[in-house]
């Protein structure tokens, strides 16, 4: 049987890896997708310390290979950024990051994409409450005529506040994740 | 002294049973209490057992003196408590109490292969395990491991079903095969990247699915109503009880005997442990007790336990003559100089 086994290898590696499934976002200072999930070993001690329970773990709705790992899903409860599951992480799959603005802003978990046709603020409605929820604010996004948010995309940490305080429905601003970014923006030729 | 081993055995293993189950219910009460909702739960609780479950936290909580109980309704004292109850969290699988980081030899150098790098966090975690079983050997499996003593609870359920005349089968398997999944699974975790071996290892799953469990009670003690319905475990339950099932029916201590991943690592770990059974052969009545009772299904009474003794010490509490003793290096300097009680139970039988 050990035998066997070694032959199916390559044939592994092919497999479309988490194509096919939802993302969800990431604790903050989680390493590329790739090397996060070779390094993380679903202890969920990152779940188990976090203040506000936004992460939790993956079942088996995320494929095999995400079983067990953590996930913000941000709609539910954005991450505050308290960078308390950084410091417990026994594999460091999440690197240390300390909850100073610098440490803030060195955070890269996603970027939030505002859908301008169903805002309200971009049909005229001030709102604005995507703006008072962000941890960065005047950085990560400002404000225009009715107070329309502008997200600024070197600045924003993907924390997915903005994402749980919308209160349009669905959701009119989305925290796109840092591994499904970059497929994203060479869709639409953007370079990444 | 030799029966209370299994004694001491069991409260070790009855207390580690105890926090896999305490600490998840721990970690979301820590959640309850930084949030200041305690004292809404309490006036919310209609009696549900997930109201219940925090507030008797609650109240042990407050219970070591008088004056504590008034200062935790303070946002300090409160910050305080919970600063202190993070200390403690995780599970069997990978954990941290009071300062002590521990984490699985498994899952740490499945780790390690599928990232191809060592980490300081990481060695620090496993540090203590490994020493421990570089010196006592496989104790994991026989002392610790929770998924372990309920595999244990199936040779007796085997016993009492033999007892009323129920034929059972005893399929035995090879033992290289916990060796064979151990191997693959690091290879897998080398050459593809997908750490696997976490998902079926009983002990792992077990601290995942309490965790789950109590996440679940938390929303439901806030909702004060069921948010779940009767499905609150997960798949990995169903795994250890077919295991569970197999073991009692068709083929005894299967798992920890034959395929679990972790008890090959901690056997390769301490094939060369310092203490060790040995049988001192002028007292051995050839009684063939110690092969009955052992766990798993070895020979005690030759020279050298092997590779797969897990030194659970079940075959020295059952050895009448007192032949079988722990055997370490300085033993023998030890008596030499009187420092050590010379074994009993042989010169009662002749006398």
């Amino acid at each position: 049987m050990g035998a066997v086994i070694p032959v199916f290898f390559p044939l592994l590696e092919k497999l479309p890896k988490n194509s096919r499934f939802k993302k969800f976002l990431r604790p903050p200072g989680a390493k590329a997708e790739e090397e996060f999930l070779r390094d993380c070993i679903g202890c969920g001690q990152c779940a188990n310390v976090c203040p506000n329970k936004c992460i939790t773990l993956y079942g088996l709705e995320g494929g095999l290979e995400n079983l067990a790992t953590p996930k913000i899903n941000a709609r539910a409860q954005g991450c505050i950024l308290c960078m308390a599951c950084t410091q417990v992480c026994p594999t460091a799959a999440l690197e240390k990051l300390e909850p100073t603005p610098e440490g803030k802003q060195a955070v890269a978990m996603g970027t939030a994409f505002v859908s301008e046709d169903i805002c309200y603020s971009f049909a005229g409605r001030t709102c604005g409450v995507c703006y008072h929820a962000c941890p960065l604010p005047g950085k990560a996004m400002t404000l225009g005529l009715y107070e329309q948010p502008h997200v600024h995309a070197e600045f924003c940490v993907g924390c997915g506040l903005c994402e749980q305080a919308c209160v349009h429905m669905p959701q009119a601003i989305r925290v796109v994740p840092i591994a499904n970014l970059n497929e994203r923006l060479r869709k639409k030729g953007i370079p990444a | 002294m030799r029966g209370k081993i299994q004694w001491l055995r069991r409260a070790v293993q009855i207390s580690v049973i105890l926090m896999v189950l305490i600490t998840p219910f721990l970690v979301q009460y820590r959640v309850l209490l930084a949030n200041n909702e305690i004292e809404a739960l309490r006036r919310g609780n209609n009696g549900r057992f997930s109201g219940k479950i925090y507030l008797t936290i609650d109240r042990w909580m407050r219970r070591p003196s008088k004056e504590e109980a008034s200062n935790l309704n303070s946002a300090a004292e409160r910050e305080k408590v919970a600063r202190r109850l993070e200390n403690v969290r995780g599970n069997v699988w990978s954990a941290e109490i009071f300062g002590f980081s521990l984490t699985d030899p498994l899952g740490g150098i499945e780790s390690i292969f599928a990232s191809r790098t060592v980490t300081k966090a990481l060695l620090i975690g496993m540090l203590i395990p490994v020493l421990v079983t570089l010196v006592l050997g496989r104790v994991f499996c026989s002392w610790i491991c929770p998924a372990g003593f309920l595999f244990e609870l199936t040779d007796k359920m085997r016993n009492f079903l033999v007892k009323l005349g129920i034929p059972l089968r005893s399929i035995s398997y090879s033992t290289l095969n916990k060796y064979t999944l151990l191997v693959g699974g690091l290879a897998m975790a080398f050459f593809v990247g997908l750490p696997l071996l976490g998902y079926f290892y009983p002990p792992a799953l077990l601290g995942r699915e309490f965790h789950q469990f109590a996440d679940t009670q938390f929303y439901e003690s806030l909702a004060g109503a069921s948010t779940t319905g009767p499905f609150l475990f997960s798949g990995a339950l169903l795994f250890i009880f077919f295991i569970f099932l197999i073991e009692i029916t068709l083929a005894g201590r299967m798992w920890c005997r034959y395929f679990c991943p972790g008890g090959a690592l901690y056997a390769i770990l301490g094939s060369r442990r310092i203490i060790r059974i040995a049988n001192t052969t002028s007292a051995c009545t050839n009684c063939f007790e110690c092969i009955r009772v052992c766990p798993m299904g070895l020979n005690p009474m030759a020279t050298e336990p092997g590779l797969e003794c897990d030194n659970c010490l079940v075959c020295l509490t059952s050895c009448q003559p007192g032949s079988l003793s722990l055997d370490f290096p300085f033993k023998k300097i030890i008596q030499a100089n009187g420092l050590a009680k010379e074994d009993k139970p042989a010169q009662k039988i002749a006398s």
